[in-house]
């Protein structure tokens, strides 16, 4: 068994800006927790009940419990799982658990410039672009700003994913928060390696134009197929979803 | 015990000793040879690379490119490993 020190991957200057952050917003930890979770019944949904048997999740953080790989492994031991991060630790870390698997890869590659990630060594030997493939971007978008224009990235990606393929995507929100919180949140991200920027529902859902959203549509993260009796309704931090690529449209080659 | 000599710090002892922002290239394990995608990373990608020890700096690296390591600087991953409290992650000492 491969063992991370989680929550001891940390410096000082990361824990003191996780502080602020719940002192800002002190729901942000459920709602990662949220997320986490919204990404294993995404990626399970795909393998067990879509079919798909390759991931490419960009932006994959640090490992945790029910990374990707191990989730679709459970459905398919042949599945081809690539996670990129332009994190050098993160790609470190990733490789470091990967050490043994042949269908799994790491890139340190990050999102903002699609066609370099999308055309790694790593990413082209995994993928095969022509076949259908779950294009996971989960809590990352909201580190990229406007004048970088994540929808054009988004949309290069699409571009390249052949019909049937999905993409995961949860983006942080500030709909439905006070102003003032979601101030002091971009605030804590203001020093950090990337800046945090809460988009409303409608940007949100522009990363999804021209794919078909898998039921029950953009929801929050504790919303998304959660199996049992509904919960009672927490603040939503998150907007999540998951859709396919129809049928039909064009598709660039890689 | 071999899952513990698995789980090595390649980036040197930094996680470790959280308040040490030391990177040492021998801290390595020579187990630990790069597969061929890594020569796609950069330098500064490198567990090599030089450390910065500069207080807190505006971001961002180049376009698609990785990231160069400051430990002055909070990292979006690391925070968000934060915000998990380990509860989902592996455990540090089995």
């Amino acid at each position: 068994m491969t063992i991370c020190c989680a929550g001891r991957t940390t410096t000082p200057a990361d824990r003191d800006a996780a502080r602020r952050l719940l002192a800002a917003v002190p729901g942000a930890a459920l709602a990662a927790r949220d997320n986490r979770a919204f990404l294993g019944r995404a990626v399970r949904f795909l393998a067990r009940e879509a079919g798909i048997r390759q991931f490419l999740d960009i932006g994959t953080g640090l490992p945790a419990r029910g990374n990707v790989h191990e989730i679709a492994h459970a459905a398919s031991p042949l599945s081809h799982v690539v996670y990129a991060d332009n994190d050098p630790l993160v790609a470190a870390h990733a490789e470091a658990l990967l050490a043994d698997s042949l269908r799994v890869a790491a890139v340190c590659a990050g999102l903002r410039d699609p066609g370099h990630l999308l055309t790694q060594p790593a990413v082209r030997s995994h993928i095969d672009f022509d076949q259908p493939v779950a294009v996971l971007m989960v809590a990352v978008l909201h580190f990229i700003e406007d004048r970088e224009d994540p929808w054009s990235i988004v949309n290069a990606c699409k571009a390249r994913m052949a019909p049937g393929s999905y993409l995961v995507l949860s983006h942080v929100t500030g709909d439905g928060t006070p102003a003032d919180m979601v101030r002091q949140a971009a605030e804590v991200y203001e020093h950090a390696s990337a800046p945090g920027l809460a988009r409303s529902r409608a940007q949100i859902a522009r990363f999804f134009d021209g794919l078909d959203m898998a039921a029950p549509g953009l929801a929050g993260p504790c919303q998304w197929r959660r199996p049992g009796r509904a919960r009672k309704p927490r603040p939503v931090l998150f907007y999540a979803g998951v859709a396919r690529k129809p049928a039909g449209t064009r598709v660039m080659a890689v | 015990m071999a899952a513990r000599s698995r789980s090595f710090d390649p980036i040197g002892t930094l996680y470790h000793h959280q308040d040490v922002p030391t990177v040492s290239p021998s801290a390595v394990p020579a187990s630990l040879t790069p597969p061929l995608y890594w020569s796609t990373m950069t330098a500064e990608c490198s567990p090599s690379a030089p450390v910065s020890t500069a207080p807190h700096r505006p971001r961002p690296p180049g376009r698609g490119g990785p990231q160069a390591f400051d430990p002055s600087v909070p990292n979006v991953a690391r925070i968000y490993d934060y915000l998990l409290r380990g509860k989902d992650n592996y455990a540090c000492r089995p």
